[in-house]
């Protein structure tokens, strides 16, 4: 108490109160200040650029050449977590080709490791007006990256300068922006999706190729499956946050119908899409060529199930399987086909049916707004649709190319399954371009997971059931919308 | 605490000391730049948060999130509404918290205060025993959900082993429907409970033997004087433990996110989940923000009324 004593002599008397009005307006003036420091560091030179790249040497003669000379370029793209060592390869291999033209410009690469810390970014990104150059998106995201107006919409003269449209399979265009005038993403590469099957299952239960419509999957299944030995026809991922969407979407659009209305509110309810449904969860309710442990499955499990032998089909699967395939126990006794396109029940697709095997999937690149670094971005784009970079992405991680000459270029990619998935992107059909995509799919992955629920633990579910759960989903999708 | 309850009652002139005022400049003007940090990324957000929750942000607006169309309290309305477009999403994930995290509490504190009362004693290996009860809390969280989401996948241990017990069937589903919110707490249960006998352990041994020993001269037993002596001198520890429990299971984010993702069944949709799905999966900042806001509130419930009951902080000023 005496040194508190001896204090009051220096320090004027302090109560809580004036504490904490004290603090209260430090606290607010110090971060409004620090926003505005922020703010005008963003509208300035941007971290990525070194003085001379910013203009801030007008006075040198030949600023434009240092400015490609002394750059740096920040890109952000996913982390390849099944071929790491692989990633940095082709890091390599684009550097080493960029570097040919702008020798002095670093890429700085930076990584996400999940959908979640991908959409983080686009929305710190977004906010902030700071962010890097060049954006990796996967193509259902591309809208919603529209929708967000934070990305360079593509010129004539940008796609010039990546040698234009035409190189690329006209359907992942179609993923690009809502029309050829507002296109915001150039395809990086496919990851197109097909049907997988066990060919050693196949032949043991007397079958010599994969079904070609969905009755003879159902069919085969039935062959397939031995529920005693934990062994089924297929397997399926009812409990994942994507995976649903995926096969809603094929099956609805081969029967002629669509999960969103003209005017982008929801179509759940459409006798398509519940027939569509009906069809997914019948395989385990009704057909039974599903475990009713599916109904807890995630994606990762249903390939778990496939390569423990206990799956012999997965539906809507990509080429980025493989490396973990060829580790498993089916290493020699896997094959992609074509997915089925003729709807259960019938001989032929219905009139407005569309043969679908997969709709437009892959990687996009995007050009940030606030870059100031346009011409690398386009450079790196272009550096990385060139075929000899498409075809170390494919031969290091498996995914496809976007560009035909790629496949015209190298033999292997002339061979199985790679025909097979070059069909499919030939013959893959867009989703619609809508922001809100992402909402759609998180209804209709918890309509579906809800039944498929309801199946695992009660044995059954009604068509009232399905109705509901649909109904709730739409209701709940429309209400995300703008 | 403990000496608190032994003093003798405050005197007139102890109270007149206590309404004087006193001076706080020095300490306080110690704690400025904490106060500003915690101001800069703790209420300012909070601000902006509560700013959010009355807007309509999300993919199409969040380039330009300072101009997001006012909508008041609509998300609000949204989320609590049962008859609305959400379904009552909030209010539901409001029930599924607080069921999660009072039923974890009120399971892990006879096993908290259990393990701490049996290892206060002298027990052969006890150092070793200490060691090995605290293995569930040192493990991080996202270890122990991914751990318990393999136990409780379909034919996985936990439905063998309760199968093989008759306590159960073979198709047993722990990871979706009813069963999923016991799955989670057991989860829960399990990593959380050493942090209730880390707590208690440290009360018990402040409690002199001397008591114990006038206890047993005046022929009390043993629950007798857990009760009178043990229970009242470890309460104040316990019930601050008990209530950052409480607040730990109602924040608790990452075993529910990874043991059931983004797709949850609806008895585990507990509020952080709910919170990170609706901003940063579907871009409805403002609901989500909403939630939080709710979320906070919720949180804030039990430690003030904590901090009043207990009149926390008046020794450090007295």
């Amino acid at each position: 108490m005496s040194e508190q004593r001896h204090h009051r002599r220096f320090w004027k008397p302090m109560t809580r109160r004036s504490l904490l009005k004290g603090s209260l307006a430090a606290g607010l003036i110090g971060p409004s200040a620090l926003l505005a420091a922020c703010r005008q560091s963003t509208g300035g030179s941007s971290p990525t650029q070194t003085p001379a790249s910013s203009g801030a040497a007008p006075s040198a003669p030949s600023t434009p050449a240092v400015i490609r000379q002394s750059g740096q370029l920040a890109v952000f793209v996913g982390k390849n977590t099944t071929n790491p060592q692989g990633q940095t390869q082709l890091f390599k291999a684009i550097e080493d080709a960029f570097h040919k033209k702008y020798p002095n410009v670093t890429i700085a690469w930076d990584t996400y490791a999940s959908a979640d810390e991908e959409l983080t970014k686009i929305q710190t990104s977004a906010a902030s007006g700071v962010g890097p150059d060049v954006f990796e998106f996967g193509s259902t995201l591309v809208p919603t990256a529209f929708a967000t107006g934070a990305f360079e919409t593509f010129t004539p003269d940008m796609w010039q300068a990546i040698g234009g449209q035409e190189q690329f399979f006209a359907p992942q265009l179609k993923m690009s922006g809502p029309s050829p005038d507002k296109y915001i993403a150039v395809p990086e590469y496919a990851n197109t999706f097909a049907l997988l099957y066990n060919t050693a299952m196949f032949k043991q239960a007397g079958l010599s190729a994969p079904p070609k419509s969905w009755g003879e999957f159902v069919e085969f299944g039935k062959r397939l499956t031995d529920p005693s030995k934990n062994v089924w026809g297929t397997a399926m991922a009812y409990a994942d946050s994507y995976d649903p969407w995926h096969w809603v979407w094929l099956y609805t659009e081969q029967l002629g119908g669509s999960l969103v209305k003209s005017d982008g509110t929801g179509n759940f309810t459409s006798p398509e899409v519940v027939e569509t449904v009906t069809f997914w969860l019948d395989l385990m309710a009704k057909h039974q060529i599903v475990s009713k442990a599916s109904a807890t499955y995630k994606a990762a499990d249903a390939l778990h199930a496939f390569a423990a032998q206990q799956a012999a089909m997965l539906v809507m699967v990509g080429p980025g399987l493989i490396p973990t395939l060829n580790q498993s126990a089916v290493a020699q006794s896997y094959a992609y086909a074509a997915n089925p396109t003729i709807p259960f029940g019938r001989n032929a697709l219905p009139p407005n049916g569309k043969p679908a095997q997969a709709f437009v999937a892959g990687q996009y690149l995007c050009i940030f707004k606030g870059t100031k670094n346009k011409e690398l971005a386009l450079e790196l784009i272009k550096t990385i649709i060139s075929p000899e970079i498409q075809y170390q992405i494919w031969k290091l991680y498996g995914n496809l190319p976007v560009v035909a000459a790629a496949f015209d270029q190298y033999a292997e990619l002339k061979q199985e399954p790679w025909t097979t998935f070059r069909s499919a992107i030939e013959n893959a059909y867009p989703t619609p371009f809508l922001g809100s995509w992402g909402q759609l799919e998180v209804a209709i992955g918890h309509a579906v997971s809800k039944i498929a629920a309801q199946i695992a633990t009660t044995g059954s579910y009604t068509a009232d059931d399905l109705q509901k759960a649909l109904e709730a989903a739409n209701t709940e999708y429309n209400a995300s919308l703008k | 605490m403990v000496l608190r309850t032994r003093a003798a009652p405050p005197t007139v002139s102890a109270l007149r000391q206590h309404k004087r005022p006193r001076n706080m400049g020095p300490p306080f003007l110690l704690m400025v730049p904490s106060l500003l940090l915690l101001v800069a990324i703790i209420f300012i957000p909070s601000l902006f948060a509560l700013y959010i929750s009355f807007t309509r942000l999300n993919q199409y607006t969040i380039a330009h999130w300072l101009n997001a169309p006012f909508v008041g309290l609509k998300n609000y309305i949204d989320g609590l509404n049962p008859s609305g477009p959400l379904g009552g999403t909030l209010l539901h994930s409001i029930r599924a918290s607080l069921l999660f995290s009072l039923l974890t509490t009120l399971f892990i504190t006879p096993l908290g205060v259990g393990a701490a009362l049996l290892l206060n004693g002298s027990l052969r290996g006890q150092r070793l025993l200490r060691a090995i009860v605290l293995l569930p809390y040192i493990i991080p969280t996202f270890v122990n959900a991914l751990v318990w989401r393999l136990i409780f996948l379909p034919h996985g241990v936990a439905t063998r082993v309760l199968s093989a017990l008759g306590l159960s069937t073979p198709d047993s589903y722990w990871l979706i429907g009813g069963k999923s919110f016991w799955a989670m707490i057991i989860a829960d249960v399990w990593a959380a409970w050493p942090f209730i006998y880390l707590m208690t352990l440290a009360a018990l041994q402040t409690i002199s033997h001397e008591l114990y020993d006038a206890a047993a001269i005046d022929g009390a037993s043993g629950p007798r004087a857990f009760f009178s002596i043990t229970l009242p001198l470890i309460w104040p520890t316990l019930s601050l433990a008990l209530l950052l429990s409480t607040i730990n299971h109602l924040n608790n984010f990452t075993l529910p996110f990874v043991m059931f993702g983004t797709n949850p069944p609806d008895p585990v949709n507990v509020l952080p989940l709910n919170v990170y799905i609706h901003s940063f999966v579907i871009f409805n900042f403002g609901l989500g923000a909403a939630m939080a806001v709710v979320m906070l509130i919720v949180m804030l419930l039990p430690a003030v009324l904590y901090i009043r009951a207990t009149r926390l902080g008046e020794e450090g000023l007295a």
